[in-house]
């Protein structure tokens, strides 16, 4: 097998999926392009705010694309290079697509309101709140970690921390000059991507040297920022520009392998049960992001629902782009498939390894080695950034939903202020990123596929209540479910072993979780006749 | 088995992984041996130059020779090392883990009653919630005359390993 063959391959599928299978779900949910989308019903100018559809795409894309499409398929490559490959194809077409286009389609029936909000109105509203519990502390840790990368890099890397730093500021112009200037977005998406890489020299020329600690500190301040200001000024340019240098990536690593061709070092397949780590459920944990993901379902019934213009574009956006970052996470998969165990232990890190994967095929049309893997290290700096603002926002509607009044949909209560609904979710994510966040952090594997489980569930009982098909949505959840509650089994038991009690006891109450909503909502899922959710 | 030979025979297995001291006193009291473990593992992004963060793990192993094992023997050597844990552990955001293991070779014990003692002896102490880590006291009593191990609560896991010695 080569790099070649795999790459063509899977892309080809997916072109075959979007157009055959995400067209069928369209149908069969009922996809209406008549209907007003919350971001025109509910338009306020600071969250609502109807967009082009490939700018929701480039902010949706980069908001789900950090890190974790290129760790995934890495790490769990010791399995072998089929089952991860099977797992990316399979799991993006019909576990991942349909989770995200699911979320995304469900949550605009809801008034753009988050995968809490649906539980609420079609299971219950004590399940709502378990989920918007568990769902705000995953953000809270996702807070602590990004903010801990992110600093990180931008403390040993000053040059990385400019071309960020200057990243904000040109979203910033983008944001005024296409929104308020009336600049056609043709023109300013050629000058802003002129100027996008022109900031990668600038970082260079200009680092900018500061401990960890401040950058952990100026970062934590910048998402209060980030979080409340209207989305059309920075979040939503910042991501948008952000994402062609994704595309830029994945275009390099796409064409480079057109030309390099790179056989596999790695076997095929390894075993199921390998250094004691079994196939299932370990390669559906880890591979994540680049088959499915519960930060998706956030992402796309947070921010991206409330942009979206219309209907027809949640296939584009939902589905399609899970699709292209199941392109990525293959590319991921062969820069370590191409490379021996030796010199993969030499690399490290999942991220070095891919930037040399892509660096290395990149050489091929001329780009040098040292350029093309530094400009993925950036890139992928810059979306671990966007993660990090993006989730801000996620953590501050879910605790506004939280508080807010559910009779006069207003938020009447002082929780429900949105200044203070982001400071309580960034102080405690920053705070946890200083206290000694990594020793709960193995809890987020589990806790993320157990997310995806519940948003399928939730859209499963939705669909059920609109008395549409929902049996595309039963499958997946169910293998996600059992994949999170053996994978939580196993987290018990290993810490137990080792006296991290503070994990034990986070992994039941998620079980216990877990076990509340598949109660409360099993009656809903096997009734037979059902009633209309207003 | 004799004291001499048995500790030979521990000191034999530990020295690959632990570094080990003769005469250690702590507070006022002297433990023939001490054994020291320290990992320090680290997580990085992309390169490794760029350091998220580090978790370290310790383990004290305290050996000390009782000829007559009682139970005012057992409670003194309980507060000495609850006192000198506190002392020892450093609780930053990076120390995940500290286990003390008092390992007590004994020719005789005094009455059953030291045993059932240490055997329902169980000290854990939590560092802001774990989020800096826990520490843990274990005793391990070997009795050299019937040859048989006692642990206590914490230690069960132990047991094989000094049984294993004789």
């Amino acid at each position: 097998m080569n790099g070649l063959l795999l790459i063509i391959s899977v892309i080809i599928i997916f072109i075959i999926a979007y157009a055959t299978y995400g067209a069928w779900l369209a149908k069969k949910w009922g996809i209406d392009i008549s209907i007003s989308a919350p971001s025109h019903r509910l338009k306020d100018g600071i969250d609502y705010v109807p967009t082009k559809y490939y700018v929701v795409l480039g902010h949706h894309f980069a908001s789900i694309a950090g890190a974790g499409p290129i760790v995934g398929p890495i790490s769990a490559a010791f399995f072998g290079w089929v089952p991860v490959a099977l797992w990316i194809v399979i799991g993006s077409i019909f576990f991942g697509g349909v989770h995200d286009f699911g979320s995304l389609f469900a949550s605009m029936r809801h008034d753009g309101k988050s995968i809490g909000e649906i539980i609420n109105k079609n299971i219950g509203s004590s399940g709502q709140k378990l989920f918007v519990i568990f769902a705000w502390l995953t953000l809270v840790l996702v807070i602590a970690a990004f903010n801990n990368i992110v600093a990180a890099t931008f403390a040993s890397n000053g040059a990385v921390a400019t071309t960020s730093v200057y990243f904000i500021v040109l979203a910033i112009f983008f944001g005024i000059a296409v929104n308020k200037k009336g600049i056609s977005i043709g023109i300013a998406t050629i000058v802003g991507v002129i100027l996008l890489f022109v900031g990668i020299w600038f970082g260079s020329a200009f680092p900018i040297v500061l401990s960890k600690e401040i950058w952990m500190v100026l970062l934590m301040a910048y998402i209060l920022i980030a979080a409340v200001t209207p989305v059309w000024i920075l979040l939503q340019p910042r991501d948008y520009l952000n994402s062609y240098l994704l595309y830029a990536m994945m275009a390099g690593g796409v064409i480079g392998l057109l030309l390099y061709r790179p056989a596999f070092e790695i076997p095929a397949f390894t075993g199921f049960s390998v250094n004691g780590q079994f196939l299932f459920p370990m390669l559906f944990v880890t591979v994540a992001c680049g088959a499915i993901s519960g930060f998706h379902s956030l992402v796309a019934s947070g921010t991206t629902s409330k942009q979206i213009d219309n209907e027809r574009d949640a296939k584009k956006i939902g589905y399609g782009s899970m699709l292209i970052e199941g392109v990525l996470a293959t590319i991921a998969l062969i820069s370590i498939a191409f490379i021996t165990a030796d010199k993969a232990a030499e690399l490290g890190s999942p991220i070095n390894i891919f930037a040399n994967g892509v660096g290395t095929f990149m050489t091929t049309f001329g780009v040098d080695y040292t350029i093309g893997s530094s400009f993925v290290s950036l890139a992928i700096s810059a979306f671990a950034l966007t993660t990090l603002d993006t989730t801000a926002r996620l953590g501050r509607f879910l605790v506004q939903e939280f508080f807010t009044n559910k009779e006069e949909e207003a938020p009447t209560s002082f929780f429900a202020n949105k200044y203070f609904a982001t400071t309580v979710t960034v102080l405690l994510g920053g705070g946890l990123g200083f206290m000694g966040y990594a020793k709960v952090w193995p809890i987020f594997g589990s806790s993320n596929q157990l997310l995806a489980a519940l948003s399928l569930l939730a859209v499963a009982a939705y669909l059920k209540h609109i008395k549409k098909a929902n049996s595309m949505i039963i499958i997946p959840m169910v293998l996600m479910f059992l994949v999170t509650l053996t994978a939580l089994g196993f987290l018990i038991r290993d810490n137990i072993a080792t006296g991290n009690f503070l994990l034990v006891i986070i992994a039941i109450l998620l079980l216990i979780l877990a076990v509340i909503l598949i109660i409360q909502s099993y009656k809903i899922l096997t009734k037979k006749e059902s009633t209309i959710a207003e | 088995m004799k004291y001499e030979t048995y500790m030979q025979n521990i000191m034999k297995k530990f020295h690959h992984h632990f570094d080990i001291r003769e005469n250690y006193s702590l507070k006022d009291y002297n433990f023939d041996y001490l054994a020291e473990f320290h990992e320090r593992s680290e997580k990085y992004f992309a390169s490794k130059k760029i350091v998220l963060d580090g978790m370290e793990n310790n383990e004290y192993c305290f050996f000390t020779y009782v000829p007559d094992m009682g139970l005012s023997h057992f409670n003194h050597l309980t507060h000495i090392l609850e006192d000198a844990l506190l002392d020892i552990v450093e609780p930053t955001s990076e120390h995940m883990s500290t286990l003390f293991t008092c390992i007590i070779i004994a020719e005789n014990i005094d009455d059953d009653h030291t045993i059932s003692m240490l055997k329902k002896y169980r000290y854990s102490k939590s560092f802001l919630f774990n989020f800096k880590g826990w520490a843990k006291i274990r005793f391990v009593l070997v009795d050299l005359s019937s040859e048989k191990i006692y642990t206590s609560k914490g230690g069960e896991r132990l047991k094989k390993v000094y049984d294993f010695i004789f």
